[in-house]
């Protein structure tokens, strides 16, 4: 399986956006933990697993692959007693169907707006890469400013439906769209 | 009884509830703090790998590793040529140094080289021509900061500081590997880098082997400068290279050890005199730094305690004089032709030994305090000078002049007592503001004192703006202050530090992922700027204004591609109003890598600098500018974890010269035409 993925690796133009290895393991570590602070995570279970969807343009799938190993090497399957999941979807393979507990939305130019329509219409907790994409509609983002800053697009709460312990406002820094 | 069954259900119900709440509660709150800890982790992480540059407090690019080798750069000195603001100059013994913002380029040591924390100046020249040679396999990443503010600990940059991380560094994957090269000029070259961690011992290893044989058509030499016309030579100048070094770390839980030794063997290139020397004269800089360190924290304190010894020398080994020329005796009341050429042996040796220990508090909200010192005793231990007879022709019979004339003041010794103290304010979620003074005290000038702002504001997620005013000094080096019996370069024990005040403003404009934009202007006073005068005595020769701008981009075009460009415009003038010497009032510089897939890429870097005035009196035409560009095609063999690429550098055969100084050789000295690199690496 191993020697299957190099060789696809090798052989198509796989390079994509640029990824900080360093941010990418602050997401993998901190977004499964503030999924866990959703009042009601049973709700949001796929076939009584926390499913982590990946989204990511075909170019982005190392980073997409190497995300989604980091998150697996730490949490090993569970995440707070539930099992866990994590799949990789491409954006151009998006559609009504998606099923998951949460979404990681990688860099896309040209999807990033249909996925936050897609995650708001079907209630699903929604992280991204750069605070930027919050203005789309998604909620949670990690940024790598002068400190590690979580920022949360608060007034789109209403619009998901879900909520969250109070204590997740301690560590998050509102999103104003600024 | 019906009633009392039902309220005693809802009670039993409620307490079900509740305890379920609170074990919930329980559980979020330690999920929160969970989250907390692991933020100020990688906040530390993010400032400690510079990731968050644009945040920091100080004009700062930082150049991976791996991207360099993607590029075709092979060494520490071929990538500092991409920095904006970065030029490089040479000297009679083709010791290289950089060149920051048109920086005096007459003076070595403005520029501060740390590696993995050690600073590895050299007390002779204060420079570290040594190290540009290091493999770029090597290195994981080289930050450099553009003026004085980034100075760390108890060191002082002055023009800029670089600071090389090698993958000693143990925030990230450990790599290990081996690597070779092989290429124009018979160059080759052979190294490793490896990490293994075992519970809280880390340790890393690297090292490398380079050698080459260089030469460069030259001349005429500075014969008909020193009234012997007839004898003037033209040829090729020895700028081969050995060099070896081997480096180690050891951490375990607090503790630290820190160790780097090199050897740098280099042909005697043009001649310390100006005169060409022969094919196997040479000089020798090794450089040994070993430094132990404590790192603990205590709460909101963490004490970071170093101490350290660097020894490093200067040998020349060469003929200084050709052969039948008529120089004065040593009493200078007679006249002595050496018909086989002058010779000698010239080696100076010194250490120094440091301490430094910084408290960093936060215990108090919205501050970073940092407070401490650094000691530090630099000496001479040894001095050897043997030349051929000064009074008469003994041939290639050397004398120990050693006791009589020795070349440099085997007494010389600088101690040195700094303190610091700085705060890192955090208003609000926007605004820092950084501000400290270092006061250093030595034993051969004043006291000087070097207070800093710095204001960083982000006014949306994407851009940032930077104020910053710092004072700076840099204390003369050895080969200033103690040359002696010499009449290429006369030491000067009066000398005062060179001073900067530095006024820079700074405007970071970040797109998607690791993109931005950066422009910045600066402003430098520059004062007691050092140099050497009509009768090569150094002297602080002159004041300087300083003012330039910089910009640099760093984006893709499209998924697959990397693309890294800077322009940076420099000028000034000193109190007399004479133009900037030596320096390119133009620089732009620019890398691009086209990953084809992720086995093939390309990669160019083209460069184009300015041409360069002449000092006050030297009659020659301005330095030409000049064009390079270099390609590079790499291929990465995923399955097995090598890499081979091969490089073309100065494609199109570009005249390249670095100014020389007056009366030495006329038409500078030349750089390297179009060569070529294979490198073969391998990881495990």
């Amino acid at each position: 399986m191993r020697l299957w993925l190099l060789i696809i690796l090798a052989a198509v133009p796989i390079f994509g956006f640029n990824y900080n290895p360093l941010l990418l393991k602050a997401q993998a570590s901190i977004f499964p933990k503030l999924f866990m602070l959703v009042k009601e995570p049973d709700r949001m279970l796929v076939k009584k697993d926390v499913v982590f969807a990946v989204i990511h343009e075909e170019e982005d799938f190392e980073s997409a692959w190497q995300l989604k190993n980091m998150i697996e090497e730490q949490y090993d399957g569970r995440l707070e007693g539930y099992p866990f999941r994590i799949i990789l979807i491409e954006y151009e393979k998006l559609d009504d169907t998606l099923d998951a507990s949460a979404v990681i939305a990688l860099h896309s130019e040209k999807f990033i707006h249909e996925l936050a329509q897609l995650v708001i219409k079907k209630k699903i907790v929604s992280f991204v890469g750069d605070a930027v994409d919050l203005k789309e509609g998604f909620l949670f983002s990690l940024n790598l400013e002068r400190s590690a800053v979580i920022y949360m697009n608060k007034p789109m709460i209403p619009y998901y439906g879900i909520e969250f312990s109070d204590t997740l406002y301690h560590v998050v820094r509102f999103f104003d769209g600024n | 009884m019906k009633i009392l069954s039902v309220s005693t259900l809802l009670l039993l119900f409620s307490s079900i509830i509740l305890q379920a709440e609170s074990a919930s509660a329980i559980i979020n709150t330690d999920t929160t703090k969970g989250i907390t800890q692991e933020l100020e982790h990688f906040t530390q992480a993010a400032t400690v790998t510079k990731v968050n540059e644009p945040y920091q407090p100080y004009i700062i690019t930082v150049l991976e590793g791996e991207k360099l080798e993607k590029l075709g750069v092979s060494t520490l000195g071929e990538a500092l040529e991409l920095f904006p603001g970065v030029d490089m100059s040479t000297d009679l013994s083709d010791i290289k140094t950089p060149i920051f913002r048109g920086s005096n380029p007459f003076a070595f040591g403005q520029v501060k080289l740390l590696i993995d924390g050690m600073l590895a100046n050299d007390t002779s020249i204060d420079g570290f021509a040594s190290y540009l040679y290091m493999p770029v396999e090597i290195i994981k990443r080289i930050e450099v900061v553009r003026g004085p503010g980034g100075r760390t600990d108890g060191i002082n940059a002055y023009a800029g500081s670089i600071h090389v991380i090698t993958y000693a560094e143990e925030i990230g994957e450990p790599v290990n590997r081996v690597f070779a090269k092989t290429g124009s000029h018979d160059l080759r070259v052979g190294g490793f880098s490896s990490s293994f961690s075992e519970g809280k011992l880390h340790v890393h290893t690297d090292g490398y082997y380079h050698k080459d044989n260089k030469t460069l058509f030259t001349g005429p030499d500075a014969a008909t400068f020193l009234g012997n016309s007839s004898f003037t030579q033209s040829g090729d100048a020895p700028l081969q290279t050995t060099s070896y070094a081997l480096g180690l770390q050891l951490d375990y839980d607090d503790f630290n050890l820190k160790v780097r030794g090199t050897q740098f063997i280099h042909g005697s290139a043009y001649g310390l005199n100006g005169l060409l020397p022969q094919d196997d004269d040479r000089i020798e800089i090794p450089s040994y730094l070993l430094e132990l360190g404590w790192d603990k924290n205590f709460g909101d304190l963490k004490t970071i305690v170093k101490i350290g010894t660097k020894y490093d020398s200067f040998k020349s080994d060469a003929r200084l004089i050709t052969p039948g020329m008529t120089l004065p005796n040593s009493d200078k009341n007679d006249t002595v032709t050496y018909a086989e050429g002058f010779f000698g042996i010239h080696e100076a040796k010194q250490r120094s030994f440091y301490q430094s220990t910084y408290l960093k508090y936060k215990g108090i909200e919205d501050h970073a305090i940092t407070i401490g010192y650094r000691l530090s005793r630099e000496d001479t231990y040894d001095v050897v000078t043997k030349t051929t007879d000064r009074d008469s022709d003994s041939g290639t019979d050397l004398v120990d002049y050693t006791q009589t004339f020795p070349f440099f003041d085997v007494n010389a010794q600088r101690d040195t007592v700094m303190f610091s103290v700085q705060d890192q304010m955090e208003i609000g979620t926007r605004l820092s503001i950084l501000y400290g003074i270092n006061i250093e005290d030595t034993s051969l000038s004043e006291t000087q004192y070097d207070p800093r702002i710095s204001l960083v504001y982000q006014s949306d997620m994407q851009r940032i703006y930077k104020a910053i005013y710092s004072r700076s000094h840099r204390n003369p080096s050895w080969q200033e202050l103690y040359t002696i019996n010499n009449s290429a370069r006369i030491g000067n024990t009066a000398l005062n530090p060179e001073t900067v005040d530095a006024f820079e403003l700074a405007m970071i404009q970040k797109f998607n992922g690791s993109s931005y934009f950066q422009a910045d202007v600066f402003y430098l006073i520059n004062k007691d700027q050092i140099d050497k005068d009509a009768n090569n005595t150094y002297e602080n020769s002159n004041n300087t204004d300083i003012y330039g701008l910089e910009l640099e981009l760093n984006t893709q075009i499209t998924p697959h591609d990397e693309l890294y460009a800077s322009y940076s415009y420099v000028d000034g003038s000193d109190e007399k109003g004479n133009d900037l010497a030596n320096v390119a009032h133009h620089l732009a510089k620019a890398s691009y890598i086209y990953n084809f897939t992720s086995a093939f890429n390309a990669g160019t870097v083209l460069k184009y600098v300015g041409n360069k005035s002449r000092v006050e009196g030297d009659l020659r035409a301005n330095t030409p500018s000049y064009v390079t560009a270099d390609v590079s095609v790499s291929y990465h063999n995923l399955p097995h974890q090598f890499n081979l690429s091969f490089s073309v550098k100065n494609l199109a055969d570009a005249n390249i010269a670095y100014p020389s100084e007056p009366n030495t050789y006329v038409n500078d000295y030349p750089q390297d035409g179009r060569t070529f690199l294979f490198s073969l690496s391998k990881e495990f």
